[in-house]
């Protein structure tokens, strides 16, 4: 690697300091920030498998989660038809108030939204219901924002994995640094 | 003798420029008597201005697009309610419901049409009928370099077969129709709401919400963060008419636009 700088800076020795610079260093310079990693913006949802989620502080919790701003509860439902205003009658009582509540059902079926979303104006909540995935992005920069939000996701049925996930989920479980050297 | 000369040539060429051979024909036969009321339905009369301020029409592109409009409703009667062509020289296929996606998958497949860019879609709504959405897709063939557009209709509760599968920028274009209008689209992948709030309640483009909504938005500095109230108003609405006290625009009275006849007093 030294050598070939070597042979660069032999050739054109002006264009070596230029090479090495970024695209652009000023206002409207292009940055990009991971709200997961900040821990004092709340709890935020890392991942999610088809039997639970894993949080950004390190907690994976099983089975259909109730996330809040800073806490995390497990939510005693086992799919979306047990939704009923019963189970959605907790989020009323929090206190400070929540502005928006997101629904994470685990299909796309609109016959399942239409029943979640009339036991939700039963209880008169305002609530976004979507699909698991992008139930908890949503949730993460509401979060983020600090808007007094609240979660109710149930883990996905269906997860489409590809290769960058499937190596993240290896490095997660095989902790790289207390593995043997070969 | 020009026309039975191209009548001749129509026996004998091939059909490919069979097509063009009857565009011509079509604007340059002169055998039908002007007072007569019921005209061709295949050909369009051709609209040529003497004023110089107003926009010229390509009669023959007209012509082609009306007959490429003809074909579609004769490949598909069952589907396929109307045909109109605008005053901008714009083809408008008008279908049921039930037939929007066949439709469509035509347009967009096959060898004549090649309709393969969906330019927008849009909905307009209507409340007095009794199918008070109207969907419009915008098309372009960039094969032919033609544009047109395909129309239905559908009302509140009935769900429209999703275009996804033959554009996929419908993606977002229905999920906008969905957000601002409330119409369904099935066989959508992901169909939620694109341009409004989070827990936004209503339809906005719907005729039945109004301009500025039920409710605002405001940042309360005591509990530091934002709040949602029922929309108010310092003022409330005015009706403005405007009228002066001088006459200053004395032609443009009342009956301008439907000149009352001068009653002539009889000497």
């Amino acid at each position: 690697m030294f050598k070939q700088i070597g042979h660069i800076v032999k050739r054109n020795p002006v264009f070596l300091s230029v090479r090495y610079k970024a695209a652009y260093e000023g206002d409207g310079k292009t940055t990009v920030r991971v709200i997961n990693q900040e821990q004092d913006l709340g709890l935020m949802i890392d991942a999610f498998a088809t039997y639970g989620f894993r949080l950004n502080n390190g907690i994976t919790v099983l089975g259909p989660i109730a996330i809040f701003p800073r806490t995390i509860l497990s939510w005693q439902v086992k799919s979306s038809k047990e939704i009923t205003e019963d189970s959605l009658r907790f989020f009323k009582l929090l206190e400070p108030k929540i502005d928006l509540l997101i629904i994470g059902l685990e299909s796309n079926d609109r016959s399942t939204t239409d029943t979640v979303f009339r036991a939700a104006r039963a209880v008169k909540l305002n609530v976004e219901i979507l699909a698991t995935e992008h139930a908890c992005s949503t949730f993460n920069f509401l979060n983020s924002e600090a808007r007094s939000v609240a979660g109710a996701i149930i883990p996905p049925l269906h997860v489409e994995v590809n290769e960058d996930d499937m190596l993240k989920s290896k490095l997660h479980y095989e902790n790289l640094y207390k593995k043997e050297l070969h | 003798m020009i026309i039975n000369l191209l009548k001749l040539i129509k026996k004998t060429l091939p059909s490919t420029s069979k097509r063009y051979i009857q565009v011509r024909h079509c604007l340059s036969s002169d055998d039908k008597p002007a007072d007569v009321q019921i005209g061709d339905p295949f050909c369009l009369t051709p609209i040529e201005y003497e004023s110089h301020t107003l926009r010229k029409h390509d009669n023959f592109k007209r012509q082609r697009l009306y007959e490429f409009g003809l074909y579609v409703a004769a490949c598909m009667p069952k589907f396929v309610q109307k045909i109109q062509m605008q005053h901008t020289d714009e083809l408008e296929i008008l279908t049921s419901p039930e037939g929007l996606f066949p439709v469509m998958s035509f347009m967009a497949h096959h060898q004549h049409a090649c309709f393969n860019q969906c330019s927008h879609a849009t909905a307009i709504d209507v409340p007095s009928r009794e199918y008070r959405f109207e969907i419009a897709y915008n098309l372009l063939s960039l094969r032919f370099g033609e544009r047109a557009r395909v129309k239905s209709y559908t009302d509140e509760v009935t769900p429209l077969h999703s275009a996804y599968s033959l554009w996929g920028n419908c993606n977002w274009l229905e999920r906008e129709i969905y957000d601002m209008f409330g119409i369904i689209f099935t066989n959508h992948p992901d169909l939620r709401r694109i341009l409004t709030d989070y827990g936004f309640v209503g339809h906005p483009l719907r005729k039945d919400f109004p301009l500025t909504g039920y409710v605002e938005v405001r940042y309360d500095d005591e509990l530091k963060k934002i709040v949602y109230e029922p929309v108010e108003f310092a003022q409330e609405m005015r009706n403005f008419q405007l009228q002066s006290p001088w006459n200053y625009l004395r032609s443009f009275h009342e009956s301008y636009n439907c000149p009352v006849p001068e009653k002539k007093e009889a000497k």
